[in-house]
């Protein structure tokens, strides 16, 4: 059984040679295929995070650090992805003390796991945050200074949809902005988290 | 390498220096690689490795003191500014010499890559039969500890579920491996996975959503602050154990969004949602045509039973926060009617619905009739001074 695409100046066609559907799985009991028409049966669907640790180096109240991390996609024939983020726990040491995540420039309406407020280094704001840039990002990080606190698995919140598409075929780029700014009463220690990017092909 | 400048480093940066298992300090173009620290210097600085007994500004103080006094510090570079350049034109031709030469990406230096295939797998499978699937795994990152897990889906929700139990007949029959059993994937290194799916006899006659997750593990943390990285790449499996092959398809369209009169000069922006309110997953498989000439293929996306689901085409377009079914530059003029028709994966049942709208440029026309009242007005001010 075969099937696929073919398509001339003035018209499309879509085949399929052999058995139909309902008379496979009549006489085999099952029915399996990827996609429609089978047609990403042989697609490559990768993600890839460039570095793979981010270090903050020495942290120095009230001077905030930025690091960044490269996100690439590629989604073959699949017609579209979408990935999120989420991080295991805030930035914490083994004494438990942590960095809180960012509530942006506004306490009394801060910013969200979905969605991103401006965040200005001027102010004595602190925590811990991230920008995003991209053709495919969320349309929230309206610039440099819009940042979102990530979401936390251990207050059983859900990873944030960070990037989607909805096309076949594309390799998209997003550079995501680590924030870290912290106070001066905040504890000596070597602070760490992990941070779980996910990716699933469009349906 | 001067007692007076080391005694002004900031206090901040001399916590990180102190926390270093071999403490460096790097003054104007010389970097200095501290002697040993005295046993003894690490029992006063505490009983725990972030906690200070003293302060460890005082600490650090007090060993370059000693190194200073006992000479035990090394010049570890040093370099004037004709040698430093010289040294960075040497080291960046040896750089990208050797990365031209041997064909290397740096971003696989320090990266994480996976790919799988196949991204998503459709299964109608009666209960008491077995099929098997073949999934590949590779990286093209650095070394990585990989984990294979089963995760269920729901739209728009992408956490694993602590309530989920695994089904036991969806099950991996490598040797090698098992579900929640992390193994080493080296770098350039592609695995088959075999996924087996046998839904016993007894099994509901149920569509079951489920991802196979390729996760890796964070690498080990350093000395310094930091934030690991792990990557999760999803493969989807819809599963629908049915024991006829016949299942209730049903959706309806939920909104049919166009501009009853639109100005000639603006893009044509069409939206339609749709609703599969059936019981399986279901794809629209049809056209949106404009005044029955130029038309548009929806891409056969799934929208997942009670899901609702905005159709697109290859003219599809992201418009601030809205994702827009047909996005279309163009002049239009008078009446334009617009045409969808779909059916529901190949089936019988077929949707198809149109509507009409008009273009005007009424924009240009307000534009001028403004003008046309100022321009009275001034020709009526005119006429009353001439008067």
């Amino acid at each position: 059984m075969t099937s696929g695409n073919k398509a001339s100046q003035n018209f499309n066609l879509s085949d399929v040679v052999g058995q139909t559907a309902s008379s496979l799985f009549s006489s085999k009991g099952y029915l399996i295929q990827s996609g429609f028409l089978n047609s990403v049966a042989g697609s490559l669907f990768s993600l890839s995070i460039y570095p793979a640790v981010v270090d903050f180096g020495t942290l120095i109240p009230n001077s905030p650090v930025e690091k960044t991390l490269q996100i690439t996609i590629s989604n073959g024939d699949v017609p579209g992805y979408s990935i999120s983020v989420a991080e295991d726990h805030e930035l914490s040491t083994l004494a438990q003390a942590t960095i809180a995540n960012t509530s942006c420039n506004l306490t009394n309406q801060p910013c969200t796991i979905n969605k991103a407020l401006r965040w200005d280094d001027a102010g004595g704001i602190y925590g811990f945050g991230f920008n995003l840039a991209g053709n495919s990002v969320a349309r929230d990080f309206t610039d440099k200074s819009f940042y979102r606190p990530f979401a936390n698995l251990n207050l059983k919140e859900s990873p944030a949809q960070i990037m989607v598409s909805q096309q076949k075929r594309v390799i998209d780029q997003a550079i995501m902005t680590l924030k870290l700014n912290i106070s001066p009463e905040q504890a000596v220690g070597q602070y760490r988290n992990t941070l779980s990017f996910t990716a699933v092909a469009g349906i | 390498m001067k007692k007076d400048k080391i005694m002004n480093y900031p206090a901040a940066e001399l916590r990180g220096i102190l926390c270093h298992p071999e403490p460096r300090l790097n003054r104007g173009r010389g970097i200095f690689q501290l002697g040993k620290i005295p046993p003894l210097s690490r029992r006063n600085v505490g009983v725990g490795r972030n906690d200070y007994m003293v302060s460890p500004e005082a600490e650090l103080r007090r060993i370059i003191r000693l190194n200073i006094k006992n000479k035990k510090y090394h010049k570890i570079l040093f370099a004037d500014r004709f040698t430093s350049r010289v040294l960075i034109f040497f080291c960046g031709f040896v750089m990208i010499t050797g990365l031209i030469m041997l064909k290397i990406k740096p971003v696989e230096a320090q990266s994480l890559s996976l790919t799988i295939s196949p991204p998503l797998v459709e299964i109608m499978i009666k209960p008491g039969k077995t099929v098997t699937q073949a999934y590949k795994i590779r990286n093209d990152g650095e070394p990585a500890i990989v984990k294979i897990s089963l995760v269920e889906y729901k739209a728009g929700d992408l956490q694993a579920s602590p309530d989920y139990i695994p089904e036991n007949w969806i099950q991996i029959i490598n040797n090698d491996l098992s579900f929640n059993t992390p193994f080493l994937l080296n770098s350039n290194q592609e695995k088959q996975v075999i996924l087996k799916i046998n839904p016993p006899v007894n099994t509901p006659e149920e569509e079951y959503y489920r991802i196979l997750m390729f996760s890796t593990s964070p690498n080990p943390a350093s000395q310094f602050s930091q934030s690991s990285i792990s990557q999760n790449l999803g493969s989807v499996i819809l599963v629908s154990v049915t024991r006829t092959g016949e299942k209730l398809k049903a959706a309806q369209l939920t909104k049919f969004a166009i501009p009853a009169l639109m100005d000639s000069f603006d893009p044509l922006i069409v939206d339609f949602d749709l609703q599969n309110t059936g019981k399986i997953y279901i794809r629209p498989i049809g056209e949106i045509k404009l005044d029955g000439q130029a038309s548009f293929k929806i891409l056969p996306k799934i929208v997942l039973p009670n899901q609702i689901k905005r159709l697109v085409t290859d003219n599809s377009k992201t418009d601030g926060q809205e994702l827009h079914s047909l996005y279309l530059p163009g002049f239009y003029l008078g009446k334009h009617q617009v045409n969808i028709a779909f059916t529901l994966d190949e089936g019988k049942i077929k949707i198809e619905q149109s509507k009409t709208f008009y273009a005007l440029p009424w924009k240009i026309f307000v534009v001028l009739i403004i003008l046309l009242f100022a321009a009275y007005q001034y020709w009526k001010i005119k006429k009353r001074e001439h008067a």
